[in-house]
């Protein structure tokens, strides 16, 4: 079953991929890379948006993906079929050429997503059904639709926490279950562990697009992979994982806009930005920063901001009415508190800050030990003679969302020491990626510690 | 220095993975399966489910705390399972709805039934196993 679950992912990768292919043309083969990664989460939204609008049309949603499954795997033959002698052209001359030290360094990476791999099977065989929020916020969902029929909106009546949570996890998990005409947990499992092993993916995708080197993606996926922290919040199967991937991909388009210039780029990041809102609140929050920073890239690039906006209009298509006529208020904001009271209680505050800092370090799979490294590494290496643009505007969104997420701490109807203390590890979480990306694109790389002399310009001309 | 600048990448690797490592061996010298509280509930549910008619989309919960004089607390976990394991049909806490699933624990059902009769009139109860119940309020 977990195989099939896998497989009931393809055509959805597929999908993504021919959309993605379609605006970004580009057929270079670190973009492609770059595609390869991006093509599951970005398919797997386009789906659950058009799934939303199919269900909430009182459709059947094993019918839309029967559709969409067929028609995704007949235009890729058909599209294979057409340029089949460039296609078996390209393959004919493709070479992989690696270094010893390329080897090594992935080498290295490949151990970090074994035992990636083996921390999440380990987790997933204690808790199948993941952890609290998996079955209470987000599966549980996904079985209103599923097993529901039309009467799917039931779940907006459900008595817990956070009923207006967007739907992307829960439609993506029963239509994986539609396709396998069962429901298995294994569907949600493998979700999880597909986008943790992306995120991945992306983050060296990113760099070596950027850096031109293997050694400096490798060691940036690495640190992402050895936190134990990832492996255990994504096999958890709660939505932070595929909401960290959707910052990493959004965010990380601007420095590779910024590096090439290619208009198709902010269509892209405007998309999946949207696609992080579809996913979780907390997106929407990043869909006002990213806007921001596109905004400032507008000023003297106008049609760069118009595309940005445009690639937001199919996610905003689905979240406004979603939240203005099906999803209930959210109880955060419910309730009559006064905020500028909360706001201006220092007690709140010291709480807020006393909790941080006490379960940060105490947290399970320690992700200090890694924090301190790379504080270090960053001290001794400093910054690289060829640093790539968009180092400033990524840390401005992973800003703004921090501050956004200590405000709601602040304001909280909940106790702030407690909601600090189970979230804290996964609002870390998604900017981690994000974060990571900024600082290996400041840093110097392996390859500019080795020598003096201009090595790793030699080498970056040579990939 | 340029010998620690050159080695360093791989040091940090090597802590990166010694620290993952380690973590996940810890992991596995502690597994207990019996942190797991879904599957077994799952059983639970799955026979709450055969035992709700198929038009049924929204029932009510009962639970060992709601019973006069009992000393049991309130269990928000439980109800959440219940939830997870009998969607769609919507769990509301109480009385209302026509059919009713009560989740009694130990309590007798020979003190259960008085109070239900007080509290909804004519019903039908099936048990289900492990202090579960589901009760047709025919009044409603």
């Amino acid at each position: 079953m977990l195989l099939l679950s896998f497989l009931a992912l393809l055509p959805r990768c597929v999908l993504g991929f021919l959309l993605i292919h379609r605006i970004w043309r580009s057929a270079d083969t670190k973009d492609l890379l770059i595609k390869a990664f991006l093509a599951g989460p970005a398919g797997i939204g386009i789906s659950s948006l058009a799934g939303f609008f199919w269900i909430w049309a009182g459709l059947d949603l094993r019918l839309y993906m029967f559709f969409e499954s067929i028609g995704t795997l007949l235009l890729l033959a058909a599209l294979l079929w057409r340029h089949k002698v460039a296609l078996l052209e390209r393959l004919r001359q493709a070479r992989l050429s690696l270094s010893k030290v390329d080897s090594l360094w992935l080498g290295i990476l490949a151990l970090a997503l074994l035992i990636f791999a083996g921390e999440s099977w380990n987790y997933q065989l204690q808790f199948p059904h993941g952890a609290w929020d998996a079955w209470n916020h987000w599966n549980v969902v996904a079985r209103f639709i599923y097993r529901g029929g039309s009467h799917w909106t039931g779940t907006f009546l459900r008595t817990g926490d956070h009923p207006d949570y967007p739907l992307l996890l829960a439609i993506s998990n029963a239509d994986t279950w539609e396709l396998l005409s069962r429901e298995t947990i294994r569907a949600p499992l493998t979700f999880a562990f597909f986008f943790g092993m992306c995120q991945a993916g992306l983050l060296f995708g990113l760099i070596y697009k950027l850096s031109s080197q293997i050694p400096h993606a490798a060691l940036a996926a690495t640190l992402v992979l050895a936190h134990a922290l990832l492996a255990i919040w994504t096999t958890a199967m709660y939505a932070d994982t595929p909401l960290a991937f959707y910052f990493l991909a959004s965010g990380g388009f601007t420095p590779l806009y910024l590096a090439g210039r290619d208009k198709s780029l902010p269509i892209l990041a405007g998309f999946i930005a949207g696609l992080a809102a579809w996913t979780k609140n907390e997106g929407l929050v990043f869909v006002i920063s990213s806007t921001l920073v596109w905004l400032w890239i507008g000023r003297t690039e106008k049609m760069a901001f118009r595309y940005f906006l445009l690639g937001l209009v199919l996610p905003v298509l689905a979240i406004v009415p979603f939240k203005l006529f099906l999803a209930p208020d959210n109880d955060i904001f419910t309730g009559s508190r006064d905020l500028i009271a909360l706001l201006l209680e220092p007690a709140r505050y010291r709480a807020i800050l006393t909790s941080s800092v006490s379960t940060f370090q105490h947290m399970d799979g320690s992700p200090v030990i890694i924090l301190i490294g790379i504080l270090v590494y960053g001290i001794i290496a400093g910054k690289t003679h060829r640093p790539a643009r968009g180092f400033a505007e990524i840390i401005f969104i992973v800003l703004v969302q921090w501050i956004a997420y200590f405000v709601i701490f602040v304001i909280t109807p909940l106790s702030p020491g407690w909601h600090v203390q189970s979230s804290i590890g996964r609002l870390y979480l998604h900017m981690m990626p994000l974060l990571m990306l900024a600082f290996f694109l400041w840093i110097k790389s392996p390859l500019e510690l080795r020598s003096a002399n201009d090595a790793a310009d030699t080498y970056a001309s040579r990939h | 220095m340029r010998l620690i600048k050159r080695g360093f990448p791989y040091l940090l690797a090597l802590v990166a993975l010694l620290a993952s490592g380690s973590h996940l061996q810890h992991t596995i010298l502690f597994f207990d399966p019996a942190n797991d509280m879904v599957s077994g509930w799952e059983e639970h549910t799955k026979l709450i489910r055969g035992a709700l008619p198929a038009d049924v989309y929204e029932a009510g919960y009962l639970e060992e705390a709601d019973l006069p004089d009992s000393p049991a607390l309130h269990d928000p976990a439980e109800f959440f399972l219940t939830q997870y394991g009998i969607a769609p049909v919507v769990l509301v806490e109480g009385f209302g709805p026509e059919w009713i699933i009560g989740n009694f624990g130990g309590a007798s059902i020979v003190s259960i039934e008085p109070w239900l009769k007080e509290q909804i009139g004519e019903y039908t109860i099936q048990n289900l196993g492990f202090g579960i119940y589901v009760i047709h309020d025919i009044e409603n």
